[in-house]
């Protein structure tokens, strides 16, 4: 096995990658009553924005017209989508929303539970030494999404 | 309060003991041949910061056991709860699907498409080239602008699906199954069930993979993880295959 050579990595290193793995999936027992899958809130959920298919479209016209305005080597590409993704924060934040904005951006809006803190902590490596967020009490999660309860 | 973080053979309960240092210190909850690992949590539920913990746990398990994840934000208030409503209603058909995942494990690959060179790489057909010549004419307007972009952004799209089958042939043909998991605008991600013996070869597929895709798209390789995009098949053999759009 050759692993230190193919960069293959263990996870996902963003905390919104990382939850696109770990939410609303695994197995499900149906017959839980005391059990319950409780939600969680989405704080790094609302930096993923969708962009619209027309803001796309006029984007990728003004990459060809440009295009076809330069010399070859000279090709500036897209530099309204890429601005878009600086100010959307980290680049791997922002292809979160685009890789969410067909299937998941509408589950992600609905677990939506309001906007978070100023916390941009994109890597989300908890196991360091910074203050607990259990001392923060505006990050309650709600329990808002218990799982059905069967007798 | 417990959170249930995943199941595993009773048999391979040793292994959870055996874990590195992390931050949950997770132990067993034995009911006949299934154990689940659990840790405690705080009563109010999880955090997003609770994410990486519970993934990290069940990576370095499914490193070397089989295991059935549960989602993120399951909570039991006790060993009792765990053991009469997930263990015991369902033993057999959970020892059943850890054993049918037992050589398998999920590996993911994300091929991100640089949108400068697949603009690039369709400017020069004629179509779009038309297009072009009419959206930069005096009396064009915004219409002529977005015909020009979704002409774009549609040729682009299909480079996408060909390039991505193309790359990923090799994949998909030494893994167990493989699906789509998604595939908007530039990025394609898709899950792969692997044998755990096959894993070698789809590394080095992968490298292979990056060379070819080199300048065009960058490839995003994560694993191994329990087989979470494959449980309703290979844990539910009844219920009907999801579809991916290649069909395969």
């Amino acid at each position: 096995m050759t692993m230190a050579s193919v960069n293959r990595a263990p996870r996902p290193s963003s905390l919104a990658d990382v939850l696109d793995v770990v939410l609303d999936k695994g197995i499900v027992i149906d017959a839980y009553v005391r059990v319950a899958l409780v939600g969680i809130e989405l704080l790094t959920i609302d930096a993923r924005i969708v962009i619209a298919s027309v803001d796309t479209y006029l984007r990728f016209a003004e990459a060809v017209n440009r295009l076809d305005l330069q010399p070859s080597e000279q090709v500036a590409g897209l530099p309204g989508l890429m601005d878009e993704m600086r100010q959307g924060g980290s680049r791997s934040k922002t292809r979160g929303a685009l890789s969410g904005a067909k299937e998941s951006a509408q589950d992600f809006i609905s677990n939506l539970t309001g906007r978070g803190d100023d916390d941009e902590d994109e890597d989300g490596d908890s196991s360091g030494n910074g203050p607990s967020r259990r001392d923060r009490g505006d990050r309650r999660a709600p329990a808002s999404r218990r799982a059905p309860q069967r007798g | 309060m417990l959170a249930v973080h995943g199941l595993i053979r009773a048999s391979d309960r040793a292994v959870v003991e055996d874990l590195s240092a992390g931050p949950l210190h997770p132990r067993t909850v034995v009911g006949g041949q299934v154990a689940a690992v659990v840790s405690a949590t705080p009563d109010e539920g999880p955090a997003a910061e609770d994410a990486v913990p519970h993934l990290d746990l069940l990576v370095e398990l499914v490193a070397r056991i089989p295991v059935l994840p549960f989602a993120l934000g399951t909570l039991a208030p006790d060993d009792d709860a765990v053991r009469k409503e997930i263990l015991a209603p369902e033993a057999e058909r959970l020892r059943a699907q850890l054993d049918a995942l037992e050589d398998l494990v999920e590996l993911r690959v994300v091929l991100v498409f640089d949108p400068d060179v697949a603009a690039a790489a369709v400017a020069g057909e004629p179509e779009i080239a038309a297009l072009a010549r009419a959206a930069r004419a005096s009396r064009s307007g915004l219409g002529d602008r977005v015909a020009l972009g979704e002409a774009v952004a549609q040729r682009v799209a299909e480079r996408v699906d060909t390039l991505t089958e193309e790359w990923t042939r090799e994949l998909a043909e030494l893994a167990d199954r493989s699906v789509v998991l998604s595939a908007a605008e530039q990025e394609v991600r898709i899950a792969l069930l692997v044998r755990r013996d096959r894993v070698p070869a789809a590394d080095a597929a992968v490298s292979r993979l990056r060379e070819v895709a080199q300048r065009q798209a960058e490839i995003e390789y994560v694993g191994p993880l329990p087989a979470y995009s494959f449980l309703d098949e290979v844990a539910a053999p009844s219920s009907p295959p999801p579809t991916s759009r290649w069909g395969w």
